[in-house]
């Protein structure tokens, strides 16, 4: 009973934040509102007596998401205020092709459930073994794709805030002569 | 999980949150006469009522008073549910953090293994790093929403900072995992055992060393008090005034305490005491019990007496008598446990649960102690050192603390895989 409330107060948290998540227009706030979701997440975890993965999971959402509000400062440069709408050319077209891809693939995977229910009794998930096991043998490779993925992502911030940074005004450059 | 091990639950949660926020005027008393002492002054020492000054302990009271009272300022157009979101979420990171803490050892009662900390988590080492990463959110909601170029510039500087040094912070939590063999800050701490140099200070100095140096980064404690930087930027929270200002404040004091007292457990073997292990103090309840009892009686009176004599009219108030009124209670107290030690000392030596109470009280007064002089540490590191350039901060984060953690967790895993 109390489990069932757990999980349907968590879900709904983490729904109406991701929600939050992709109508905010500031994106400082879809960012936080990110964090909200990710924290639901780390619930439901704990819900399902796996409180290693949720603990990992908020480290996640505290490391990861931090940086990624850092990026969005750096690239917008201008403090909060400054920070404008974002817009895509062919947004629309490419978000409705990324909807219809992801409607399919949810279709497929209700349709064809590829996870089993667990073999695993209580604490199976509590154990760092267990998990460093998955992590380290069954799935490292979507692990280290992952990790290269939010490598990729931090080299090309980088590059995105210095390429802003050299077209702004010759001022900057005479400094950068002078240093 | 019936309705009594709810209530003990609950009990446990409401009595350790408690005893950290007692914690908070204490350590923020002793930082303010550690700063007296070290600059050679006397600190706090007016504020009195009825004439009991308790060596400045009153003022606490007098600035809670203050911030109480204080208007509450809040700038026109921020969100403002954001803006009071912030200091909550500080304070609860900082205090939430202490549900893994245990406080005394293991004891049993009627057969029961209590254990004294709020939840029992195999998890518990990646739960301290999670809860007290998510302080840095509370930074950076305060400066980001109050809308001020300082405040922003604070934020900034806390959430590089946060994210440099979580990084050694596991770094240096990792080997120990691997020493322990456990995640469980119970289990890391019951590993360590009574031997002094198996405690996690010695056996790992390094992780100790780095641990230190980025608990001090999480804290933004003076070294890495950037974020507030009180001379060049106020910092975070500079739009906040009143109790929402001291919200900031406790959250950075109750950090400092719920800190220590994790290093407590992780590297100074928690409720351990040196040498006397938790059998041998169970097994010997009984004779500590009868040497400690007229003990505390002769201290009492001594103690009393020595505060009761340095009565003399110097002020010409309530004051004056401020000696008198604490020392006489403390001898009569002594003379009233020397009077109860022959009718009821053999009752109550000879009680059930004798040796679970003086476990429990002999462990709590460890935990207690140590914590206090680790907290003790941050207050002396404080009016010592200088605060770091911002450029310095990152450089000993990524150069130094990052690469020594590194080191030391391969070195760490080779010889625990060496000896098997």
């Amino acid at each position: 009973m109390i489990e069932a409330i757990l999980f349907y107060f968590l879900a709904a948290c983490a729904v109406v934040s991701a929600v939050g998540t992709i109508t905010r227009i500031n994106p400082l706030m879809s960012a936080l509102w990110l964090v909200a979701a990710l924290l639901s997440l780390a619930g439901l975890y704990g819900a399902l007596a796996a409180p290693l993965v949720a603990a990992i999971q908020v480290i996640v959402a505290a490391g990861a998401v931090m940086v990624l509000i850092l990026f969005v400062v750096m690239m917008t440069d201008r403090g909060p205020e400054g920070m404008r709408p974002r817009a895509i050319r062919f947004s629309k077209m490419l978000g409705a092709l990324a909807a219809a891809y992801l409607a399919i693939v949810m279709i497929v995977a209700v349709a064809v459930p590829p996870f089993v229910a667990s073999p695993a009794s209580g604490g199976y998930y509590e154990s760092p073994v267990t998990l460093g096991g998955f992590v380290a043998g069954k799935y490292a490779a979507a692990f280290e794709l992952a990790g290269v993925m939010l490598l990729v992502a931090a080299l090309s911030v980088i590059t995105i805030a210095k390429w802003g940074e050299r077209t702004r005004s010759d001022d900057d450059d005479c400094e950068e002569a002078l240093s | 999980m019936n309705a009594m091990d709810i209530s003990i639950a609950a009990a446990r949660a409401v009595v350790i949150f408690g005893l950290v926020l007692s914690l908070i005027p204490v350590l923020i008393w002793m930082e303010r006469k550690g700063a007296a002492y070290i600059q050679d002054r006397r600190g706090p020492n007016r504020a009195h009522i009825l004439g009991f000054r308790l060596g400045g302990l009153v003022h606490m009271l007098a600035d809670a008073l203050k911030l109480l009272t204080k208007e509450e300022v809040t700038a026109a157009g921020v969100m403002k549910p954001l803006v009071f979101l912030a200091p909550a979420l500080a304070f609860f990171a900082a205090t939430a953090t202490v549900a893994a803490v245990p406080f005394s050892g293991p004891i049993s009662v009627a057969g029961q293994t209590l254990t004294l900390e709020v939840a029992n988590m195999k998890a518990g080492l990646v739960y301290v790093l999670a809860i007290s990463s998510l302080g840095a959110y509370a930074l950076l909601l305060a400066g980001v929403t109050s809308q001020t170029s300082y405040s922003f510039l604070g934020a900034m500087r806390a959430a590089s900072q946060f994210i440099s040094y979580e990084l050694a912070l596991g770094m240096a939590a990792l080997a120990l995992f691997l020493v322990a063999g456990s995640l469980s800050l119970t289990d890391i701490a019951a590993d360590q055992g009574a031997v002094l140099w198996r405690w996690n200070a010695f056996r790992q100095p390094l992780a100790f060393l780095i641990f230190m140096a980025a608990l001090f980064a999480e804290a933004s404690r003076l070294p890495f008090d950037l974020p507030e930087g009180d001379s060049e930027i106020v910092g975070y929270h500079v739009e906040y005034s009143s109790m929402r200002f001291a919200m900031f404040f406790m959250a950075e004091y109750a950090h400092i305490i719920v800190g220590s007292a994790v290093v407590a457990a992780l590297f100074f073997g928690g409720w351990n005491i040196p040498f006397a292990d938790q059998g041998l103090i169970a097994a010997n309840a009984e004779r500590i019990a009868a040497v400690a009892w007229p003990i505390a009686a002769v201290v009492l009176m001594l103690a009393g007496a020595s505060i009761a004599q340095r009565f003399k009219k110097r002020f010409g108030d309530l004051r004056d008598y401020e000696p008198v009124m604490i020392g006489l209670p403390m001898m009569i107290a002594g003379v009233t446990l020397a009077i109860l030690y022959a009718p009821l000392g053999d009752v109550i030596l000879s009680t059930r649960w004798l040796p679970a109470a003086v476990t429990f009280v002999l462990g709590f007064t460890a935990v207690l102690a140590k914590t206090l002089l680790i907290a003790s540490v941050f207050v002396w590191v404080r009016w010592t050192l200088p605060r770091f350039r911002y450029d310095q901060v990152m450089a000993f984060g990524w150069k130094i603390l990052l690469p020594a953690g590194m080191l030391n967790l391969v070195v760490t895993a080779a010889i625990m895989l060496y000896l098997g």
